[in-house]
């Protein structure tokens, strides 16, 4: 009825088999971020598979630098599928992290996302020779463009005569493209570190002609479309505009006339271009795919996906926590059984379990909390350990006491968050007819509702 | 000490309760409002599978705030937490203008829900702290909100990061409560 009308049932399969080959990729297992391992989440616009915690970071940094969705959950239009096809981690890597030097610590990781897609900070400062920095910023520019999906960028959507036009542009001079962009976009960098040295641009650029070349491996599988893309790739590596950014073909044949000022150079770009090829493809033969654990086969449930999502989360030390768990499982069962009123302590405890640990969400145990029984509650306790969930949420989520602030500021929000699943059908009933006398009756005989409004009050 | 005092409070005034659904798509500031409401902090959040549910307490009315995940494929268990509701909010980011239409769809096709026809409904334009952020009046067309009928509606200019705008819509839901709209 509604969501992205033009995407039918099959297309959408379709994609999501697209997608799932290219999580399998080495460069795509681990996140293009802070590389915890089977990211399950994308930035539709960069083109890169992140983890969840690093979603929820792009998410934070608004539409107009970060688009995500889930490569699961969600449903993805042709042109975005096209498009991370076509650049993925490694690619887009090359040029986000262009000078990111290569031992940066990744701690504070949101601090870092937001130095790379927002500020900029490590994109390639420039390929070209020349110092003047107006020039500098065009060049830039037009990388960046290669680099990101744009809204309304119909990607690849007439592949053939776009892919014609694109290759006439390409061989009368990449510097054409570079030019027409120029016409079209302000350049949007303020780069403090405009004085880079001839040698470093030199390296810089070697760095960005490699992203064309790396991503031509992976299109082997893909559509048609795409084998018609790497076709051409080998040709054209060496040329900047290389890429697949139709975009700047469009520009470029209408605004072709630009072209003039830049033309002298073109020979220069083609003969560093089939020197480092060499070199490319001898980087891309080493490339060791990393010691990741084979992803079990993708099932479509959303449980699967969370329990995966779960063990690959930065945060969750689970290996260690699994001994310290399974202890506390005792503890606490002895203590619900002996508490049968599952009160303040217990709760008191388990957060306190759990405040060790990083959040972990708790939706792995596959339990819906509203409308729980007391023995409902205990259970899931027991399955929220068992699922090695150390999310401290307590199962009434809603007039848990231990909402403090500096509690959140380390444990993102995920402490009420349930599931809904496949086992969505049970949770109809909670949160039907019945269910609001239920969740707010319990509350009362635990005497949580009154703690929760102890805390505005006080508040 | 506190917790005996409010008790008694809340039973000498009697303390309403509102079965609040905050909705919208994926990203568009849901959990963040949720818990801007509830703690007054922002916290970071990642993408909500599922829900949260917390209780705000605000203008003598006790809201049971259910955030539910806005991914495209578990927008339909949405459905599943629609009877007893009083209010939905509806919640926009307002800087993805591409998605409007969507938003749209999404927003009208739970209008059409018979469970919901005694729902007053709140839209929140969020994120106005974000470059390109539409303001109110750009958004009441994107949602066609003048289609309406027979229900009490208002739309609020918010900042989930800043704080803008949520209590004044609040303040329009538990007004709209008092006085018999839900």
């Amino acid at each position: 009825m509604n969501e992205k009308a033009g995407v039918s049932k099959e297309l959408n399969a379709k994609h999501k088999k697209i997608l799932e080959g290219l999580l399998k990729l080495p460069e795509n297992r681990e996140c293009a971020d802070c590389k915890t391992k089977g990211p399950r989440w994308a930035s539709v616009n960069l083109g890169i598979f992140i983890c969840m915690q690093c979603s929820g970071i792009h998410r934070s940094l608004g539409v107009h630098i970060s688009k995500v969705r889930s490569a699961t959950l969600d449903t993805w239009l042709p042109e975005q599928v096209t498009f991370i096809q076509s650049m993925g981690n490694e690619r887009a890597n090359s040029f986000w992290e262009a000078e990111l030097p290569p031992n940066y610590d990744r701690v504070g990781i949101e601090n870092f996302i937001r130095a790379k897609y927002d500020e900029k900070r490590w994109v390639p400062r420039d390929g070209n020779p020349r110092s003047a920095s107006g020039a500098r910023d065009q060049t830039e520019t037009i990388r960046q463009s290669d680099f990101e999906l744009r809204a309304g960028q119909a990607y690849l959507s007439n592949s053939r005569s776009s892919y014609e036009r694109r290759k006439d542009i390409l061989a009368s001079g990449t510097k054409e493209s570079i030019s027409a962009v120029r016409a079209d976009v302000p350049p949007p960098r303020k780069g403090p570190e405009q004085s880079v040295s001839a040698n470093e641009q030199g390296k810089v650029r070697k760095e960005a002609e490699q992203a064309p070349a790396a991503a031509a491996p992976k299109r082997d599988y893909v559509t048609d479309l795409f084998d018609i893309l790497s076709m051409d790739d080998p040709t054209e590596n060496g040329s900047v505009a290389a890429s697949a950014d139709d975009w700047a073909g469009f520009q470029s044949a209408g605004v072709g006339s630009v072209s003039g000022s830049d033309g002298s150079n073109p020979p220069k770009s083609t003969d560093a271009a089939s020197s480092e090829m060499e070199d490319l493809f001898r980087d891309m033969s080493t490339i060791t795919p990393v010691p990741v654990k084979p992803q079990k086969d993708v099932k479509n449930d959303i449980m699967s996906l969370f329990e995966k999502s779960n063990m690959v989360s930065p945060f969750s030390m689970h290996q260690h926590q699994l001994a310290m768990l399974a202890q506390q499982q005792s503890l606490l069962m002895a203590a619900a059984a002996k508490s049968a009123s599952g009160d303040l302590d217990f709760a008191k405890a388990l957060q306190q379990n759990g405040s060790k640990s990083m959040p972990a969400t708790n939706w792995s145990n596959g339990y819906q909390m509203p409308g729980l029984t007391q023995a409902g509650a205990q259970q899931m306790l027991q399955n929220h350990l068992q699922a090695m969930n150390i999310s401290p949420s307590y199962p009434l989520g809603n007039s848990a006491p231990y909402s403090s602030g500096s509690y959140y500021s380390t444990v993102q929000a995920t402490r009420t968050n349930g599931v809904t699943s496949e086992g969505i059908s049970k949770a109809q009933p909670s949160p039907s007819v019945g269910s609001t006398p239920t969740r707010v009756q319990p509350g009362k005989d635990y005497d949580f509702s009154s703690l929760t409004q102890g805390m505005f009050s006080k508040g | 000490m506190g917790i005996v005092f409010t008790r008694l409070f809340s039973s000498l005034f009697g303390n309403r309760e509102a079965r609040i659904l905050v909705l919208g798509l994926d990203n568009a500031g849901k959990t963040t409002i949720l818990y801007r409401l509830q703690m007054g902090e922002v916290v970071s959040t990642i993408p909500t599978i599922g829900f949260n549910v917390e209780t705000v307490q605000y203008n003598n009315i006790k809201f049971q705030v259910w955030d539910l995940g806005g991914q495209t494929s578990i927008r339909p268990y949405w459905r599943c937490y629609f009877p007893n509701t009083q209010a939905i909010i509806y919640v926009v980011d307002s800087s993805d203008t591409d998605r409007l239409v969507i938003a749209k769809d999404e927003f009208h096709a739970i209008l059409e829900e018979e469970e919901l026809k005694g729902a007053v409904v709140l839209i929140f334009a969020n994120k106005q702290d974000l470059p390109g952020a539409l303001d109110a009046a750009a958004i009441t067309e994107a949602l066609e909100l003048h289609k309406i009928k027979s229900r009490q509606w208002s739309i609020f200019k918010t900042s989930a990061i800043k704080g803008e705008g949520l209590f004044e819509g609040l303040d329009w839901l538990s007004n709209t409560l008092k006085s018999g709209g839900g």
